[in-house]
């Protein structure tokens, strides 16, 4: 029954292809927006580092492992936070692909079942086919009878 | 197109995404190692800068910064897992809907086949029935045809009124007189014997039946019925 199934995809296709599309669209807003975070992050470690060079120099401490361990300190906080945002980046994607996901099967499961219909439509105009074929038949053996008789 | 087709391009797009997610967490676990080399050249550079630089100083800073992307990767990693086994688990999803719509296709499919099936046999029992009746109305014509020719032969007569057994009787009697205008001893036994045996009907009315329109031609009516009778014809 290819026909019923061509039928429904052409149907059902333009539909949820475009669903897709637009899902997929969002993939690089996604990524811009946290590649935005992570320069403010960026933003923020250099603007920490230099107040704690600032607040060296003010306590004459510039020239020792004070500041450093304190911007390093910074900095593995940053790489923490970077870590998080690429982990909620990652979910965020996913996200978008799950729903794709879920759409390509809803795609299959509608075509299928529009197909169904199709077909069943078909099966009922067969069925009143068949009944026109049976009721022409007694027609005309009841003619002969009568024609005999 | 079928629909088997449909699910395999559902399955295979699906399954095209895996390589895709798992590119994405290449890329951000890479992103992130990136950031932390960052890290490390900048605490080298600081210590460098500031004169501090010791001998351990980079491995400390490596091992820390290794310990902290350790931590980060962790959910990382973890997400990639999800990621990947959701859409292995959407995949098995579809196969499922996939099995209960190849049963529903082939329940259709055969619905189709065996109401052509019934449509045929349908035909043919219309065809045979209208064969059985034929059948039986030639045969009853052919029954009401032998019965009326034995009506009218005299020899049913155990079903029929006292006037239409006359009637018979009569014509049976008529048909059977010679040139003469006589019916013949045996003639007049075999209808006696059927009014009175095969019938019931009294002898008497055989003869009040009879006697009137016989003895006008027939004078010898009676003696030939009686010696007929007596010769047991």
């Amino acid at each position: 029954m290819a026909q019923f199934y061509t039928q429904a995809a052409g149907q059902m296709n333009p539909g949820f292809n475009q669903q897709i599309k637009a899902q997929n669209s969002q993939i690089p807003a996604i990524q811009q927006l946290y590649q935005t975070l992570i320069q403010g992050l960026q933003g923020q470690q250099q603007a920490g580092q230099l107040s704690n060079l600032e607040a060296s120099s003010g306590r004459g401490v510039l020239k020792s492992t004070i500041p450093v361990d304190a911007n390093n300190a910074l900095g593995q906080q940053i790489v923490q936070q970077a870590g998080q945002f690429a982990a909620q980046q990652g979910n965020d994607i996913s996200g978008i692909y799950g729903n794709v996901a879920n759409l390509r099967t809803q795609q299959a499961q509608g075509t299928s079942q529009l197909a169904n219909q199709y077909q069943q439509s078909d099966l009922r105009q067969q069925q009143f086919n068949y009944n026109q074929q049976q009721a022409e038949r007694q027609y005309q053996l009841a003619l002969q009878s009568a024609r005999r008789s | 197109m079928n629909v088997n087709q449909v699910y395999d391009q559902a399955t295979q797009g699906i399954q095209q995404q895996i390589p895709a997610v798992q590119q994405l967490y290449s890329q951000l676990i890479a992103g992130l190692q990136n950031q932390g080399q960052n890290q490390l050249q900048n605490t080298l550079v600081g210590a460098e800068r500031a004169g501090v630089m010791r001998g351990t100083t980079a491995d400390d800073t490596q091992a820390m910064l290794n310990q902290t992307l350790l931590q980060a990767q962790a959910p990382i990693n973890l997400g990639q897992v999800k990621a990947v086994s959701g859409l292995q688990g959407q995949i098995g999803a579809t196969n499922v809907a996939r099995a209960g719509a190849v049963q529903q296709q082939q329940s259709l499919d055969q619905q189709g086949s065996l109401m052509a099936q019934q449509n045929q046999l349908d035909l043919q029992s219309l065809d045979r029935n209208a064969q059985v009746q034929e059948i039986q109305r030639q045969r009853a014509e052919a029954r009401a045809r032998a019965s009326a020719a034995k009506a009218s032969a005299g020899f049913d007569l155990s079903t029929v009124s006292a006037d239409a057994l006359s009637r018979a009787l009569r014509l049976n009697m008529n048909s059977a007189k010679g040139k003469d205008g006589k019916v013949s001893p045996s003639v007049l036994a075999k209808a006696y014997n059927d009014w009175t045996k095969r019938a019931g009907l009294p002898a008497k009315s055989f003869w009040e039946n009879f006697q009137g329109n016989w003895n006008a031609k027939q004078k010898n009516y009676e003696s030939q019925f009686k010696y007929a009778v007596a010769q047991g014809v």
